[in-house]
């Protein structure tokens, strides 16, 4: 089913189209949620309201040939920020429940521990770039789906993909430079 | 040799899409030497993005968002479930209004039968109010050419007027008041000489009673009451009910 025949089903109010919605995109949405807020139930709650958001809407939206995932991702995009402005707290409290056992436990920790600090890098990145990395490499989108998302160019997004990347790894050189001892510690 | 972001973005690209088709970063970097320095961060950085957990949405939230977004859909579907069926006969049509240059009949009727009676009242008021009612007199003006004596003057209506009028008021100019008031000298005043008025129906006339004994001597508009001719409710009383003199 392609994108303009399953808008038309979602105008007509049908449940197999919704269905087929959630299908498609629940999981990728949940992912790119969680890995922007770190928290399990709010990433559910997002992905959530994120289909309410295109309940309501659809009556309104008109195809233009941008994929409706792109809008989906606007539409978690915007909700993940608003929910993380509003001081829910970003922890990584359902990592272990959606992995399975570990075979080694040190290095699933160790790789818990990485992926913590990468999503905790991720979220000083500016908005477009935020978006550009997760949606390159957590969403895995191609740059030409990225740049429909934002609605920019694809030269520009492999211009936020270059400057993303190169940012993040600041921080995380940063991040494992020893720090200077505290006043505390000094005591 | 350092590249800027523009120059850096395609290869960085180029080297992406080798990772995901499952070549080395090592690979990549020997392919493009003179960016090596730039590129490997870069590369490292993307990796660790792309190893980042997948996590799925669980099964109990997922069927937990279907039942909340269908339950949504059902809600907005019920105004559709009511709609009028296309099938059904018609309903009776009501009649259609009748219009007049936009405007229906009904509103034009009533402002043609408002306008008529308007009509009516301008042509039947003068033929019922018109012959008996005098054209009102402006108040009195008073002058006083002697130190003791006071004048009322008549109105400025025509003596032509006056005298076709059957039921005017008896004319009486300065030049009478003057001569039936007592001299307060002393010197007797030679007798009145009002000038006639219309030969039918002879003006009755002014009221030799006390009043004139109580005007002398007084200013019009401190007392005019008792000393004004004119006064309301004596000579006006054949005016319709609930007109007022327009003074």
């Amino acid at each position: 089913m392609t994108d303009a025949e399953l808008i038309e089903r979602l105008k007509a109010h049908d449940d197999q189209a919704y269905r087929e919605v959630l299908t498609r995109y629940g999981d990728a949405l949940y992912r790119y949620v969680y890995n922007l807020s770190g928290n399990q139930h709010l990433s559910e709650d997002v992905v959530s309201e994120t289909y309410l958001r295109l309940v309501e809407r659809i009556p309104e939206f008109t195809y233009t040939g941008v994929p409706l995932k792109a809008w989906l991702y606007r539409i978690a995009h915007n909700l993940a920020l608003n929910a993380l402005t509003r001081g829910v707290q970003s922890a990584s409290d359902a990592i272990i429940e959606d992995q399975p056992a570990p075979d080694d436990p040190a290095a699933q920790v160790a790789a818990q521990f990485e992926a913590e600090e990468l999503r905790a890098a991720i979220t000083h990145l500016t908005d477009d770039q935020q978006q550009v990395v997760l949606l390159r490499f957590v969403a895995d989108q191609s740059p030409a789906e990225v740049a429909q998302t934002l609605e920019k160019s694809e030269t520009a997004v492999r211009q936020l993909q270059v400057r993303a990347l190169r940012a993040l790894g600041r921080i995380l050189t940063r991040n494992d430079e020893p720090q200077p001892p505290t006043a505390g510690e000094l005591r | 040799m350092t590249m800027t972001d523009d120059e850096l973005a395609p290869i960085l690209q180029t080297c992406l899409e080798q990772l995901a088709s499952g070549m080395t970063v090592e690979t990549c970097l020997d392919a493009y030497p003179d960016q090596h320095d730039q590129l490997e961060p870069l590369l490292r950085t993307a990796l660790g993005l792309v190893s980042l957990p997948r996590p799925v949405l669980n099964p109990a939230a997922q069927a937990a968002i279907e039942q909340r977004i269908l339950a949504q859909v059902a809600l907005r579907r019920i105004p559709v479930a009511k709609a009028p069926n296309p099938e059904a006969p018609p309903a009776p049509a009501s009649p259609p209004i009748p219009m007049l240059f936009g405007i229906p009949i009904w509103i034009v009727w009533i402002i043609a039968v408002a306008l008529g009676l308007l009509l009516i009242v301008a042509l039947l008021r003068p033929a019922v109010v018109g012959p008996t009612t005098l054209p009102q007199t402006p108040s009195p003006i008073v002058i006083t050419p002697r130190p003791s004596a006071t004048v009322i003057l008549p109105s400025p209506v025509p003596t032509a007027f006056l005298r076709s009028n059957s039921t005017a008021q008896p004319v009486i100019t300065a030049e009478t008041i003057m001569q039936r008031r007592p001299d307060p000298t002393g010197v007797p005043l030679p007798p009145a000489t009002a000038r006639p008025a219309a030969p039918a129906n002879p003006p009755a006339a002014p009221p030799d009673s006390g009043d004139d004994k109580n005007c002398q001597g007084r200013q019009i508009g401190r007392d005019d009451k008792k000393c004004n001719p004119d006064k309301p409710g004596k000579k006006d009383d054949d005016k319709p009910p609930g007109k007022k003199e327009g003074h």
